[in-house]
């Protein structure tokens, strides 16, 4: 759920609308109640502005430094060139806490380096690894970062990580895979990871600021399932000998795409996924009735016009009435921690 | 109520802010109706999208039954649904329910007249037609209550310009809308206490103007970039200086109210940052970035931040590539100007800790 509601942008034009008020007077309102920047929020933003500018200058610069003089370095600079960062962060971590902010980005660095250690070893000694020996080796040996490093962004690239490992593994040596058999393995992957989030978010500490991870990676689980099941509904599907999971993906959107619902509107109240489950249902039916109708097709457009149009509605008023009751929700905490703090 | 709200009225009359009166009733009134009805960014897109995808299927249900032979029915058609469209949004602030009717109908009859109105007077002339377009859209906006529809009529305004001003060969034209565009949304932003004291009638559209403007900037911006990377080589690049001129005038506002807010004297600050203007002269797609993050920031608004960090992304890659040097040489620019940014980031920050000390900096 989100943070209680302050003073927003759209009551403060309301009361403007509805009242004689001078400008100065706005402008101070505006400026005491958080909506326009103070002067140490600009010095923040500015601060941290020329911090990343010179980072990413910095290290755009060096990268091409290097990419000019690939050819004409030995070996040992090469490999010293890749290896000496991950040598210089281990050290820095080793001295410094890793639960503060600074120690979890460097450790999204240094999982980050020792890809592209693996690049350098790879290209220097010519090893005839695939890509998928690559992104295995990296996945296996960036793991323990992963695991002590309490960093949702972290997990998210190594998430990204793994779903590419799999992908290449399914393109390398079993390119004749029946892809509703690979939407499975994808569903399963994305979804074992969105359980273990949730998991950690209800036993150990509530993480709201992370909230987009789940939301993510639920959006691609919806994605999968939707094109599988668009699929099946358009009889897009040709037989493949090789299919093994047969309906599974079938279940798994019967199984999964309620239970996310449930979870996300009523459990978590978050309305980005409360609106795009149902929101994926009514395309479908949409297909549905296209099919159904498939020989007539202006009837089939006409009432698909109007289903979506009406269902839409029906959609937009369910979810401002939730997005209504998740603002009084809000409101009450926020009138919960001012008399606490009173 | 809010809470907040309910201190912030109490404590403006209690200390007898000059001038400050509020209409309660009017004030609770269209308070209850607006938290009846509140929005969030996945409403509007599900909004759009499902107005966008009855519109395609009531388009196809009216060409298989042939309406599009006839001119002057799909005219009438068209004003008929347009005039719908335009009722259901009066009244739309009530009815949640309506809202992607009347969009729908907005969309089939705006299209079904431009259709109409090329068959039906028989307009080989484009302009014309353009300016149709031009005129439905901005009666659209004005008579339109709907956040969407106007955001929609703002960036459609802004594309039959460019139609217009292309279909008669004024390219650098695009010069101008792109300029105009910054000094709208610019205005508006930096502008807002001026519009919420005077210009009451603008407060309902002061949103959807801002977000369609600086869409529209942001996307005429990209177009422009075209002309010096990828095709549109007809673009006459010799007026580059009039949206770049737009813009700097744009970030001198921006210094301008920025020291206004803080009581600083802007015969001080504006010169000071003028210093910056020969290096910055003449990359107005980075000049862009800057302003659309600098106004973003102004406004706290974390879409105009995001469009402003995609657009420096883009601009500073595309002007890295585009430059005439070796890779030797582009990488030392890199790592000098990263350099630069660092040295100027320890020394604000040597600057924050001494006028400044409650401020947080970052923790390195």
């Amino acid at each position: 759920m989100s943070e209680p509601s302050k003073v927003d942008r759209d009551t403060l034009h309301l009361l403007a609308k509805h009242s004689k008020w001078e400008a100065t007077s706005i402008r101070k309102v505006l400026l005491n109640t958080g909506l326009r920047p103070g002067i140490s929020e600009w010095m923040f933003f500015i601060d941290y502005l020329l911090l990343s500018l010179g980072a990413i200058f910095l290290v755009c610069g060096l990268f091409f430094f290097f990419a000019y003089n690939w050819n004409s370095m030995s070996k040992f600079l090469k490999l010293g060139f890749a290896q000496f960062p991950i040598v210089g962060l281990g050290i820095y971590l080793f001295f410094k806490k890793t639960n503060s902010l600074i120690g979890k980005i460097v450790l999204t660095a240094l999982s980050c380096l020792i890809g592209l250690a693996f690049a350098v070893y790879g290209q220097i000694y010519q090893t005839g690894a695939t890509a998928f020996d690559f992104l295995s080796a990296w996945a296996l040996l960036s793991l323990v970062w992963v695991l002590i490093s309490d960093f949702p962004p972290l997990w998210f690239l190594y998430l990204i990580l793994l779903n590419l490992t799999v992908l290449f593994r399914i393109e390398q040596f079993h390119r004749m895979m029946d892809y509703r058999d690979v939407s499975v393995i994808f569903t399963l992957l994305n979804f074992v990871a969105l359980l273990g989030f949730e998991t950690l978010n209800h036993y150990r500490k509530p993480m709201t600021i992370h909230r987009w991870f789940p939301q993510v990676v639920g959006a691609f689980i919806l994605w999968i399932l939707f094109f599988n099941l668009a699929g099946y509904i358009l009889n897009d599907f040709p037989d493949s000998q090789y299919r093994v999971t047969g309906p599974l993906i079938l279940w798994l959107a019967f199984l999964l795409i309620p239970m996310g619902f449930v979870w996300f509107y009523h459990v978590k109240k978050e309305i980005i996924m409360t609106g795009l489950i149902p929101f994926s249902g009514i395309c479908l039916i949409a297909l549905l009735i296209g099919k159904m109708i498939e020989g007539n097709e202006l009837m089939m457009f006409l009432i698909i016009g109007i289903f979506v149009v009406v269902s839409c509605g029906f959609l937009i008023s369910f979810l401002t009435r939730f997005k209504k009751k998740i603002s009084a929700l809000n409101n009450v905490l926020l009138l919960t921690a001012q008399e606490n703090e009173s | 109520m809010n809470p907040n709200i309910i201190t912030l009225v109490e404590s403006l009359q209690k200390v007898g802010e000059p001038h400050f009166e509020v209409n309660k009733n009017k004030f609770e009134a269209d308070l209850i109706r607006a938290n009846a009805a509140p929005t969030s960014w996945i409403i509007r897109i599900v909004t759009m999208l499902g107005a966008w995808i009855s519109a395609a299927c009531f388009f196809g249900v009216i060409s298989l039954m042939g309406i599009f032979d006839s001119p002057m029915a799909i005219t009438i058609l068209g004003i008929v649904l347009t005039a719908v469209a335009i009722f259901a949004f009066q009244t739309v602030n009530q009815k949640v329910f309506t809202i992607p009717y009347a969009l729908t109908a907005s969309i089939t009859g705006q299209i079904c007249i431009g259709y109409g109105l090329t068959g039906w007077l028989n307009l080989s002339d484009m302009d014309l037609l353009l300016w149709v377009g031009i005129g439905i859209q901005v009666l659209m906006f004005i008579l339109s209550k709907n956040h969407v529809q106007r955001f929609i009529t703002v960036l459609v305004v802004n594309l039959l310009g460019v139609g217009l001003l292309f279909s008669n060969k004024l390219y650098e034209g695009i010069h101008w809308i792109t300029g105009l565009n910054a000094l709208i949304f610019t205005a508006l932003i930096l502008g807002e206490e001026i519009v919420l004291s005077r210009y009451k009638k603008l407060i309902a559209a002061f949103d959807s103007l801002n977000a369609g403007t600086a869409f529209s900037f942001l996307l005429l911006t990209f177009i422009r970039l075209g002309e010096l990377t990828f095709s549109f080589r007809e673009i006459s690049i010799r007026f580059w200086w009039i949206s770049a001129a737009f813009i700097l005038m744009c970030l001198i506002g921006v210094i301008y109210k920025i020291s206004l807010d803080f009581e600083w004297n802007p015969v001080k600050t504006i010169p000071l940052c003028l210093i910056f203007v020969p290096f910055l002269w003449g990359y107005s797609g980075i000049l862009g970035g800057v302003l659309m993050l600098a106004v973003g920031y102004y406004h706290k608004n974390l879409w105009f931040i995001v469009m402003g960090v995609l657009a420096l992304g883009v601009f500073i890659s595309v002007f890295y590539y585009n430059l005439q040097l070796t890779l030797w040489t582009k990488s030392l620019i890199l790592i000098g100007s990263g350099i630069l940014f660092l040295v100027g980031w320890k020394l604000l920050g040597y600057f924050i800790r001494k006028h400044y000390p409650n401020t947080n900096t970052a923790p390195f």
